[in-house]
């Protein structure tokens, strides 16, 4: 195995390493979930944002005795998804002490209520410390009114952003900060073309990695880190093999890209917060980042929650035609009550496209497939032609 | 067991179920006619509708009515068969508009807009793809109830809702809430002819809270009575005068229920002939099916749930702008996780047993709270009544009389 690639694969094995180090070192981190918190402006303040993501070995013990103790009759008809719900096993447990504060965006439900949920989890003393949260509100639909509530939004946070760093923050520091940002989205971008190229250079397990590990810890790290996987990877061997577009509930861990990648095949694409999508919202080169901040925030759907609905089939629709891929994978999660009412839709749009469809509704969050679903993978890889694309 | 004998049935309670369903026929007659009618989710607009003279219907009624006509199997297939796996309750109107042909009452004719709900993220989905199948527009509003999610509601916010609701809720949701209102009503305004008019707001949360005011008097009167003079079927079927909620039609509905409450109180009027233990049942569900188990095996009847206190949250002093109000009663209106409230319900109840729907392992904070109360608490894994549903229930009862012996 190549050196970069190993350095990127340990990395990502103990993703909050640099954030831990950056903690006891006596800087602030900043957690938060999603991909819609600016994080440009915690940069700017010289706190470091760490993206959090779920962890599906945890269990749910401690969500059990300490959240869903409250849960009623009523709310048993809204599902939580299995990565909200490891958040806040991580949370109760102690796993997210290195974080000072939290941020809880209004994305999708399960996620927004992840603030209330720990907040009266905390009167009760559960084992682990849970960070002070924050609740960054956002609007799902696009009028004059959620403009402004979305730009209130965004300057509120500023506000407690430089409450938490002790100092202002100025307009040099936040330039300073966008264009940190910028130049890593600007490397994420590299990767999602690399994923592209005929034939792909790079596995999907670890453009998910770095991903993700792009949101851990000091851009000074990731970026050296992941330009030079991607220059060693671009000299190296070309993958081969049917080209994959991994659609449905969004994937924090790769086991999903994994078993994708045991049957020959290549996920190159893919249509989640935690894949090619962090690669974009590079923000214009202005003299004023903040007014292209909370464009962004405004602009950016909370999780997918996008109306009207087509616009996002037809981004959805846009984005696999672009990946000039082979067929489409629908791995949808248990529980993922938002997903499951976008599916038929966006498998309709990829029968108009022609390519064929694997849908796998139900989905356990978890690192090992069910056999089962193992088989069916492979199956469908097998009955892929090469190079149909 | 023992053979249940039949409750008694109020005709205040058939009157209203009556009513329904006329107004029910009425309303499609005149949608099928052509004029204007809004599919909403509840508590997101109705009120404005109705100010404004415009018929509507709430999605959370719809999908009762379905599952009341032991439909919602048949609808849970149809979007299965579409590829939204189930299970199913809040997309089982979009499952009638599927196939219409199948639904209660022929199904839905074609509304003049659906309200997006927000409520859950999901919902924005399905009333989106439900307008499309019913050929109408789909109005997103902001996630209704939103407020106690950000800005946290004390355990005593009950006490407090209907005079100090502004200090209860978030204020930017709220801001935002009421300037959405404010623009749905102007798009409905162009779309329909008709007019919003805030003093014929005003009078409508006037009449709110007086209906609200009876229907909380009437709740009051059973629980406190010494023997329940109205079942728990009545009851919840009593409270479909909420769809009616402060129209004139409301408040005779909500008064003739009080009078004939207050009649069969002072007459010493049992709705169950049998009583030996009183429940009050702490879940937003229907009617459970143990319930005639409870009744049959253990003389226990259910006197009250959450209902019981529902109306009392709909009330808001209007001290402005009546809108402002209603917007701040949309993004809160209750918190189900209050345990003082619960508590508070069931003192008020004179419960002897607290039941609750329990689906984790650990005891919830309603069972911790009940047991420090002293009072006793059942769990139960769900509202049927299966062999092990009611297993578990006689085994609590032996438990509490053993206790009590």
């Amino acid at each position: 195995m190549s050196t970069a690639v190993e350095a990127l694969r340990t990395a990502y094995l103990d993703r909050t390493a640099a954030a831990r180090a950056w903690h006891e070192a006596g800087g602030v981190v900043v957690g938060y979930l999603c991909d819609v918190v600016p994080d440009e402006l915690l940069t700017a303040a010289g706190l470091l944002p760490f993206r959090v993501s779920g962890d599906p070995d945890l269990g749910v013990d401690l969500v059990d005795a300490y959240v869903d103790t409250y849960r009623t009759a009523f709310s048993s008809r809204s599902r939580r998804v299995g990565f909200t719900t490891s958040v806040l096993e991580a949370a109760l447990r102690g796993d997210l002490d290195f974080l000072d504060f939290l941020v809880v965006p209004h994305t999708r439900s399960a996620v927004q209520s992840i603030y209330r949920e720990l907040e009266l989890a905390r009167d009760h003393r559960p084992p682990g410390r849970i960070p002070t949260m924050y609740y960054l509100d956002k609007a799902y639909a696009h009028s004059a009114p959620t403009v402004a509530f979305d730009r209130d939004e965004v300057l509120a946070f500023a506000e407690q952003v430089q409450e938490w760093a002790g100092r202002t923050v100025t307009p040099e520091d936040l330039a300073a900060a966008s264009a940190e940002r910028n130049a890593l989205r600007r490397l994420l971008a590299r990767v999602t073309a690399a994923r592209r190229t005929d034939p792909p250079c790079v596995h999907g397990s670890d453009a998910m990695r770095a991903f993700s590990l792009a949101t851990a810890m000091p851009a000074a790290q990731a970026a050296p880190l992941i330009s030079e996987w991607l220059d060693e990877a671009a000299a190296g061997n070309a993958l081969t093999g049917p080209r994959i577009f991994l659609a449905g509930s969004p994937q924090d861990h790769p086991a999903v890209y994994e078993l994708i990648e045991s049957t020959g095949a290549t996920v190159v694409a893919d249509d989640h917060c935690w894949g090619d999508r962090c690669a974009s919202g590079v923000l214009a080169d202005t003299a004023d980042p903040l007014s292209g901040i909370v464009d962004r925030f405004h602009t950016t759907p909370a999780c997918s929650v996008q109306f009207p609905f087509a616009d996002a089939v037809d981004r959805f629709a846009a984005r696999v035609r672009a990946a000039r891929c082979d067929a489409v994978v629908f791995w949808v999660l248990e529980g993922d009550d938002l997903q499951l009412w976008e599916t038929p839709e966006q498998i309709a749009a990829v029968d108009r496209l022609g390519l064929p469809v694997l849908h796998l509704p139900g989905q356990p969050y978890g690192r090992l497939p069910e056999p089962e679903t193992r088989d069916q993978v492979r199956t469908f890889v097998s009955t892929l032609p090469l190079g149909a694309s | 067991m023992t053979e249940t004998p039949p409750v008694e049935r109020l005709a205040s309670v058939d009157r209203i179920r009556g009513h329904q369903r006329s107004w029910l026929q009425a309303t499609r007659e005149s949608a099928a006619a052509g004029e204007p009618f809004v599919i909403c989710q509840s508590d997101e607009f109705e009120d404005v509708l109705g100010v404004m003279g415009i018929p509507v219907l709430v999605i959370n009624y719809w999908n009762y009515v379905v599952t009341a006509a032991k439909q919602a199997g048949h609808f849970t297939d149809v979007l299965e068969a579409r590829g939204y796996p189930g299970p199913h309750f809040f997309g089982l109107g979009y499952g009638t508009s599927l196939d219409p042909a199948a639904a209660p009452w022929g199904g839905l004719p074609r509304p003049t807009m659906i309200i997006g709900s927000t409520r859950n993220d999901y919902e924005l989905r399905t009333t989106e793809l439900w307008a499309r199948e019913l050929g109408c527009d789909c109005y997103p509003l902001e996630f209704n109830f939103a407020s106690p999610h950000k800005r946290i509601p004390p355990d005593d916010w009950w006490m407090h809702i209907r005079t100090d609701w502004e200090q209860l809720v978030d204020p930017a949701r709220l801001r935002l809430r009421h300037e959405q209102n404010r623009e749905l009503i102007g798009h409905l305004e162009a779309r329909t002819g008709r007019t919003f008019s805030t003093e014929d707001m005003a009078a409508a949360m006037q009449r709110v809270n007086q209906q609200m005011d009876l229907m909380s008097e009437a709740a009051e009167l059973i629980a406190q009575a010494p023997v329940c003079p109205v079942s728990f079927r009545d009851q919840m079927a009593a409270y479909q005068m909420m769809w009616h909620r402060g129209t004139e039609v409301g408040l005779d509905l909500a008064t003739g229920y009080l009078q004939e409450v207050r009649e069969r109180v002072a007459a010493g009027r049992s709705a169950y002939p049998e009583r030996r233990l009183r429940v009050l049942m702490w879940s937003m569900s229907e009617e459970p099916a143990f319930h005639r188990h409870l009744r049959g095996a253990h003389g226990a009847v259910i006197v009250g749930s959450p209902y019981a206190a529902m109306p009392a949250t709909y009330a808001r002093e209007v001290d402005g702008d009546p809108l402002r109000a209603l917007s701040a009663r949309q993004i809160f209106l209750f918190d189900m996780r209050s345990t003082s409230w619960m508590l508070h319900e069931a003192r008020r109840h004179r419960a002897d047993v607290v039941i609750g729907v329990e689906t984790t392992r650990h005891p919830s904070r309603f069972r911790a709270a009940c047991e420090q109360a002293g009072i006793p608490y059942i769990g139960v894994p769900r509202l049927s009544a299966d062999a092990d549903v009611l297993a578990g229930i006689d085994a609590e009862f032996a438990r509490l009389e053993g206790h009590s012996a």
